[in-house]
């Protein structure tokens, strides 16, 4: 398994255990592939070149002009 | 002067025509609310884009417009006109307010949204909550059947989708069942809709129109906007909704005032993206293309490529984590097993384990997104692309067997543009597979709602695709 592997099979273990009772092979299938898909992007946000100074849009504001 | 009675044709009058009838006495407030209840029950049921009639409430307004109208105290161009809110806002007086879910159907608020109380004070007259796709969407619905209404339906093809999540709007408005509605978009939800429906919906700048009294699905992503017949009638419906509210912190301080414009000095500058028809269906390419030769009477049109950043990304992660926390009770309930489409009732767990590190990258990756696109759109008047990169689904077909992904159906500059909080308008620009509409948007600098309403509506001018009736 992948280190991406584990952390999905870990993800799903923790829902599993919080919300098991509401989830058939289907619903788990479907997590499984959402939470597959939460990893893959969590990959393309880790490429991107960002300093440590790059401070977060923690309070968005459309920068209107007018 | 004859006055027209509720058998008269109002259904695709546009809202600034409508309001020359009744300031001529051609019509009246409560005939045009008689009428338009009339066909929602009808017309509008068919396409299943009622959530609730709201009959007694519409017509106690429309009798207070026409005493006000009458005593020549005259609110203004949305006074007297009947429209459809998305039922994610807040209604009181005993309406309920679902959020298109089943287990909320009964759900009430005593209070109006600041949106419903503006349209209230400007006259409008709520004739109908209109239907949405459960929760606007956000749990990964997968086919139109997502909504205790049914799936929505456009009004060009019995057997194709509305679009969503404001689905009852795009198609109440396309099948004249209402002259205008609003709707909300998190990410494509107003601009999907009219595309497939028709029709010209405005997503304004985030911050332009208060939230207030909305069922938040995402806080930095959300926004409500008008969906009209025509370019025009969404600049006259946003003066009336937007400005600062003190109930919604994100709301611009600036006020909004539309100025009407038809063509501009020397000509609109226009940016197309250079990869605007990648993955489009042939229809769409090609009216993309004859709506650029169209554009080039009035516009200079130059290629542009968007700014490299990992947009569709960054857009998923905030609205997944932002939605785990909105819809934290939803889900613990338990009420999630009772929504429409099996694919939501699991869809609200995994969104739960994005990392607090992967949202605050994403924030910090906003950052550069809305920095680089203000500096790309402050050169043009407006962006181009194709609105949808495809026509409407067919009812039965998963949107990923349909649209080949999940996000197949949206274009790039639809995460870039919602991301940025940019606003957009979508306008039809003719008819691709199985007789279903195509739809141009054009893009523009935060705050230059003027001015995409301004080039959509000189393209309109040029052109008749908004004035197209479906064979209702």
């Amino acid at each position: 398994m992948t280190e991406s592997d584990t952390q999905i099979e870990a993800a799903l273990t923790a829902l599993h255990a919080e919300f098991g009772d509401r989830l058939d092979d289907v619903g788990i299938t479907r997590v499984r592939e959402q939470l597959t898909a939460i990893a893959a992007t969590s990959k393309t946000l880790a490429a991107a070149p960002l300093a440590n100074g790059d401070e977060p849009m923690s309070v968005f504001q459309a920068q209107a002009k007018g | 002067m004859s006055t027209m009675t509720a058998t008269d044709n109002f259904a695709f009058v546009s809202v600034r025509e409508l309001g020359r009838m009744l300031r001529a006495g051609e019509t009246t407030p409560t005939a045009l609310a008689e009428y338009f209840l009339d066909r929602l029950d009808t017309v509008g049921r068919r396409y299943n884009a009622v959530a609730t009639l709201t009959r007694a409430r519409a017509l106690a307004e429309a009798r207070e417009a026409e005493r006000e109208m009458a005593a020549g105290y005259d609110r203004g161009p949305l006074h007297g006109i009947p429209y459809g809110a998305k039922d994610l806002l807040a209604t009181g007086g005993g309406i309920p307010t679902s959020w298109g879910a089943a287990p909320l159907r009964e759900q009430q608020f005593a209070h109006d949204a600041t949106v419903i109380a503006r349209l209230k004070a400007a006259g409008a007259v709520l004739v109908a909550k209109l239907a949405m796709v459960e929760l606007a969407g956000g749990f990964g619905y997968n086919q139109p059947n997502a909504a205790f209404t049914g799936p929505g339906i456009t009004p060009w093809n019995a057997d194709a989708w509305s679009g969503g999540s404001s689905s009852g709007s795009g198609s109440a408005v396309g099948a004249g069942a209402v002259p205008f509605a609003i709707g909300s978009e998190t990410w494509g939800s107003i601009l999907t809709p009219s595309s497939y429906c028709g029709i010209s919906g405005l997503r304004p700048t985030y911050g332009r129109v208060s939230r207030h009294g909305a069922m938040a699905l995402s806080y930095t992503l959300d926004k409500l906007g008008p969906m009209c017949r025509t370019a025009d009638d969404c600049g006259l419906v946003l003066a009336a909704i937007a400005g600062p509210d003190t109930d919604d912190d994100t709301s611009l301080a600036a006020v909004y005032r539309y100025a009407p414009q038809t063509a501009r000095t020397g000509g609109f500058r226009l940016g197309v993206l250079a990869d605007a028809v990648d993955g489009t269906q042939l229809e769409v390419g090609a009216n993309f293309a004859a709506t650029l030769d169209a554009l080039r009477e009035i516009a200079t049109v130059e290629t542009v490529t968007l700014p490299d950043h990992p947009y569709a990304a960054v857009a998923t992660t905030l609205l997944n984590a932002e939605a785990a926390s909105a819809m934290d009770d939803f889900v613990t309930s338990g009420k999630a097993a009772q929504l429409t489409a099996p694919e939501d009732r699991v869809g609200g767990y995994a969104m739960r384990t994005v990392s607090g590190k992967d949202y605050v990258t994403a924030l910090r990756i906003r950052r550069h997104m809305v920095r680089d696109l203000d500096a790309l759109f402050a050169q043009y008047d407006a962006i181009l692309a194709p609105t949808t990169n495809a026509v409407a689904s067919p009812l039965t077909v998963p949107f990923s067997d349909y649209f080949r992904s999940p996000t197949g159906r949206r274009p790039a500059i639809g995460a870039a543009g919602n991301v940025a909080g940019l606003p957009a308008i979508g306008v039809p620009n003719g008819f691709g597979e199985r007789g279903l509409p195509t739809s141009v948007q054009f893009i523009g600098r935060a705050g230059a709602e003027n001015m995409v309403i301004a080039v959509a509506h000189a393209y309109q001018q040029r052109t008749d695709w908004h004035t197209r009736r479906p064979p209702v």
